[in-house]
């Protein structure tokens, strides 16, 4: 393990990487992406970077981008041996925490064995909160840089906007995946039905630019949620991808699920043989809840078009759906497992609350069945001039022209959504800046006369925050 | 059916082997009970590190216990002196069978917690900690409930079951042969450190000999030595008298040789005023005697003076003892403190937002989060159900306590300039919206606020301003320490209400006066163009 400072990471890395390459310059591009749009690194700031000598090479690529940004990285190398006694330690070493709280910007490009995974944890919780914004890529590759990075940041931040709206809200969730041919045309479909339980869970937006004090997956491109614990019913075709195996055409996995268990695998033969085995692998490191129901999710990242059989790249490729089984403890959900693995589906539909969302893999959300309109605003019967509003336990981001939930999911993870259509969230943005800051309260009255809108319009923008749980109102009977 | 008889004796040897709970005194034999003392601390209740555990020896191998049998054995334990307010186990290895309701509420009043077979059974099969863990916290539960077995008290030192977090400084206390200086603002748990400290050694096989030493309550040198001494040698404290300070380190020293010596001194800042009018006799004394002097150990507590006097290489402090700062629990302690107690308190918040929730509301300020607690215990007993996070939050704001700690520690902790400086961040941050918990800022934007005032402060003194407030927990450094931000929102907000404009103009005017690290040209500066800007006005 050793520390490296600047340009002497290029002179300890030797030549691995050499500007010039045509892979190589993707990777660079994709460094400084990662760097500057995914961790909002500008110049001055401080970089720390974890790498092991299965990520040399990327280490030394990051290095070269965040010469160019002029940041200053702090390079830890924790070789694997290190990482895998690390459980042994229960705490980063002191160097490991001094260059974790010395950054304002943390990137762990580290391998991704199950037997390194408590230092890894140990990082993240570590190196998560005080604004730092941290990006996980277990495993990182010179062709995710390449290819998987530089995105249209603006587009998938757009989609998970969407998602995290329908999956807030919603409380029903049916999920069908399809049986493909050797065309790839689906020849047997199959549906999961899940609960999301309305605003009582939260999804997680991971758009791959992470946010201040959280930290995120990346390449990142997805949102998902939590589903109610015990409630998926139904089969799942698994036709896409888990771990280290990448479904053939025509090859898949039915999972069927009773009361949030998965009850049985069929499916075709070398299909099922491999996840059968990967399963009893799964059984052996959790052997209880390993096979519960822990998450869906939708990737929305442009960049990915072919799976991998590398989870957390393949679970944000464009037109697919994914579940897992396993842990979701640390995103607010209730199962405790030392394991969790993703299945990711190609071409799924998929409707919450009877409304398409995906329709085989395309996007089919609906803005105007989803967004909530000043114009046909569903006002709440008891509100009047003189209630009283005040804002809920909810975080918000307030800009001038829109009004976003952005609101903490577990200790380090996050949900942000718009609300409101367009013309709407500005409107909301407007009013909900005069609702004074918890334990003090606004009428409605008050409210109109500080933004100068009807009390009518007021009320509607109220409905639609309460809706959304970021004011509530009472009655005040003076 | 032939009920199963688990002997009492499996039960406390699964509590021990198993459940991790440690016995610090020896099993007691009496003619009628066998008493095993348990530290029950790891339940982070309060509860005592030395908690009965009565066996009754003429129920020995009683499968069944009948209304009678219990209250006969109920009767010879008031022939034991046990402190109801602690509370005492007694664990019986049958079952119970037709109690009447009388036994129970006399035993609860008694402070007797009975468990017997079909509360344990399953858990010594088990062998999980965490089952074991419930079946003690259950039964305490049952006897005293949430509101007497609550952790979160602010206005005492946390110690044992009730002191949280701080394992780093702990450790490092504890494995680093070293005199320690713990620094830190008011209120922000330096003496439950010292106390938890006191507690963990008096636990240890190989018991020191300490001493507690308040500053505030010393009036010179000897005074204060002599304190020290009568309570590590009482008999050489008399003898002393007279030159004390000449022969305190070889007394300690000479001490030192027969049983370990450690020396707890809080309020340090206070003997550091003191003594520095008595050209540093009193650390002279404390230097010479503990400084490199096996089998001592010197732990302090202070804030400014001691910070300062630590730097001053002309001080006998420096190069004394090391510094441990301490800050605000961090979020993995907060956590582990909310959800710890709760979950045994049977309040499981886990799956809610409160934990992050109140970590965002208090910065991880111990008296803080200790407040947001009682209140959830105080809803829950109330209600039986977790509070709504909203409805806690408006009622945790409204109190008078958590209004006045946020308050009393900001005027306690900061000078006039800090105060200045964190009057006119206040009113950025209102004028860019007021929401705190996302506000942030930098030195230059203090430098701009400060210079708008017509001060003119160096960088040296802007980084003082800077440090000092991090240090008394007003700011939290965010961004690798780029930037900072208001580290409990709350505070602006108390702020705000009491008149912003009005504090700025104080705190400007105490600032021109005020002595210290500022030189005079930044006053004059100021005054100048208080002047000018009153000119302006008029």
């Amino acid at each position: 393990m050793g520390e490296i400072w600047g340009e002497e990471i290029q002179m300890s890395l030797g030549t691995t990487w050499a500007q010039g390459d045509d892979a190589s310059e993707a990777a660079f591009k994709g460094a400084v992406a990662t760097l500057n749009k995914c961790l909002g690194l500008n110049a001055g700031d401080t970089l720390a970077l974890f790498y092991d000598e299965t990520t040399e090479e990327i280490a030394h690529v990051i290095n070269a981008a965040a010469t160019q940004l002029h940041l200053l990285t702090i390079a830890r190398e924790v070789r694997t041996e290190t990482q895998r006694n690390f459980r042994h330690e229960r705490e980063l070493n002191f160097a490991d925490q001094n260059a974790v709280t010395q950054a304002s910007g943390i990137l762990t490009c580290l391998c991704d064995d199950v037997d390194c995974s408590e230092f890894r944890k140990a990082l993240i919780d570590f190196g998560t909160g005080s604004d730092r914004r941290l990006a996980h890529m277990p495993g990182a590759r010179l062709d995710i840089f390449a290819h998987t990075l530089d995105v249209d940041y603006d587009y998938v931040e757009r989609r998970c906007d969407d998602l995290a709206l329908a999956m807030t809200l919603g409380s029903t969730c049916r999920l069908q995946s399809y049986v493909l041919n050797q065309s790839n045309e689906p020849i047997e479909s199959h549906v999961l039905s899940l609960e999301l339980g309305g605003l009582g869970r939260r999804p997680i937006t991971s758009t791959g630019v992470i946010q201040r004090g959280t930290w995120g997956n990346i390449p990142g491109a997805e949102t998902f949620i939590a589903p109610i614990e015990g409630s998926a019913n139904g089969a799942f075709a698994l036709n896409g991808s888990f771990a280290n195996r990448v479904l053939g055409k025509g090859e898949f996995v039915l999972l069927e699920f009773a009361d949030g268990r998965l009850s049985d695998v069929s499916g075709s033969r070398s299909g099922v043989a491999d996840f059968l085995r990967f399963q009893e692998s799964l059984r052996l490191i959790s052997p209880s809840n390993h096979d519960k129901l822990a998450e869906l999710g939708v990737g929305v990242n442009p960049a990915i078009s072919e799976l991998t059989g590398r989870p957390l790249i393949d679970e944000k490729c464009i037109g697919t759906a994914h579940i897992a089984i396993g842990d979701n403890s640390r995103y607010s959900g209730q199962i405790q497992a030392n394991t969790h693995e993703d299945f990711v589906t190609r071409e799924p539909s998929l409707w919450i609350d009877g409304k398409p969302i995906l329709e085989h893999g395309r996007e089919a959300f609906a803005s105007a069945t989803w967004r909530d309109s000043l114009g046909n605003a569903h006002t709440s019967g008891t509100l009047s001039p003189s209630s009283k509003i005040r804002r809920t336990y909810v975080g918000t981001q307030v800009l001038c022209d829109s009004l976003r939930v952005r609101h903490k999911v577990g200790p380090d993870r996050i949900c942000v959504y718009t609300i409101g259509d367009h013309q709407t969230t500005r409107v909301l943005s407007q009013v909900y800046s005069h609702v004074p800051q918890l334990p003090n309260s606004i009428s409605i009255r008050e409210l109109s006369r500080k933004t100068s809108k009807a009390v009518e319009t007021i009320i509607g923008a109220v409905s639609i925050m309460t809706a959304h749980d970021v004011v509530r109102s009472s009655r005040d009977d003076k | 059916m032939t009920l199963k008889f688990i002997p009492p004796t499996s039960f406390l040897a699964s509590l021990v082997k198993d459940g991790g709970f440690e016995r610090h005194r020896p099993i007691q034999q009496l003619d009628t009970f066998e008493i095993h003392y348990l530290d029950l601390t790891p339940l982070k209740l309060k509860v005592s590190p030395f908690t009965p555990f009565l066996l009754s020896k003429s129920l020995g191998v009683n499968s069944e216990i009948s209304t009678k049998d219990l209250q006969a054995v109920l009767a010879k334990l008031a022939d034991i002196h046990l402190d109801p307010t602690s509370g005492a186990f007694l664990v019986l290895g049958g079952t119970l069978k037709n109690i009447d309701r009388s036994v129970w509420a006399d035993a609860t009043k008694s402070g007797i917690v009975i468990l017997h077979n079909n509360h344990f059974a399953s858990a010594v099969s088990s062998k999980d900690p965490k089952t074991l863990m419930r079946v003690l916290s259950a039964a305490l539960l049952r006897t005293f409930g949430t509101l007497r077995l609550s952790p979160y008290h602010s206005r005492i030192p946390a110690v044992g079951g009730t002191f949280f977090g701080r394992a780093q400084i702990l450790k490092q206390a504890f494995l680093v042969n070293d005199n320690f200086t713990f620094v830190g603002n008011r209120r922000i748990g330096k003496t439950s450190l010292l106390q938890e400290i006191k507690h963990r050694l008096m636990l240890q096989k190989d018991q020191p000999v300490t001493a507690e030493l308040y500053g505030s309550r010393c009036r010179s040198t000897s005074d204060a030595l002599s304190k020290i001494l009568r309570q590590i040698d009482p008999k050489a404290a008399d003898k002393a008298q007279a030159d004390l300070v000449e022969h305190f380190p070889q007394k300690v020293k000479q001490l030192a040789r027969e049983r370990r010596i450690v020396v707890f001194i809080d309020e340090f800042d206070r003997l550091i005023d003191m003594d520095e009018a008595a050209s540093h006799e009193l650390m002279d004394s404390l230097r010479e005697a503990f400084y490199q002097t096996e089998n001592t150990r010197l732990y302090t507590a202070g804030f400014r003076s001691v910070r300062r006097a630590m730097q001053d290489v002309k001080s006998p402090l420096y190069g004394f003892t090391s510094r441990i700062v301490v800050g605000p629990l961090s979020s993995s302690e907060a956590r582990e403190m909310i959800e710890a107690p709760l979950l045994n308190l049977g309040i499981d918040v886990r799956a809610t937002p409160l934990s992050s929730l109140i970590y965002n509301e208090t910065a991880g300020h111990p008296e803080l989060v200790q407040i947001c607690c009682s209140e959830i215990i105080k809803s829950f007993d109330e209600r039986k159900k977790i509070p709504d996070p909203t409805d806690l939050l408006s009622a945790v704001f409204r109190t008078e306590d958590f209004r006045e700690r946020v308050f009393g520690a900001f005027f306690a902790n900061t000078n006039q300039h800090e105060k200045l400086v964190s009057y006119l961040l206040m009113r950025l941050g209102l004028e860019k919206g007021g929401d705190f918990g996302t506000f942030d800022f930098d030195l230059k934007d203090i430098d701009r606020l400060v210079k708008d005032t017509g001060f003119r402060l160096t960088v040296d003194q802007l980084y003082e301003i800077w440090h000092n407030l991090v240090l008394c927990g007003i700011f939290v450094e965010i961004q690798g320490g780029a930037r900072l931000r208001f580290s409990v929102p709350q505070l602006a907000k108390y702020c705000q209400n009491c008149n912003l404009d009005f504090m700025i103009q104080n705190a400007l005017e105490g600032a021109k006066q005020e002595r210290g690290i500022w030189s005079d040209s930044a006053a004059i500066t100021a005054e100048t163009s208080i002047e000018k800007n009153d000119k302006q006005d008029s």
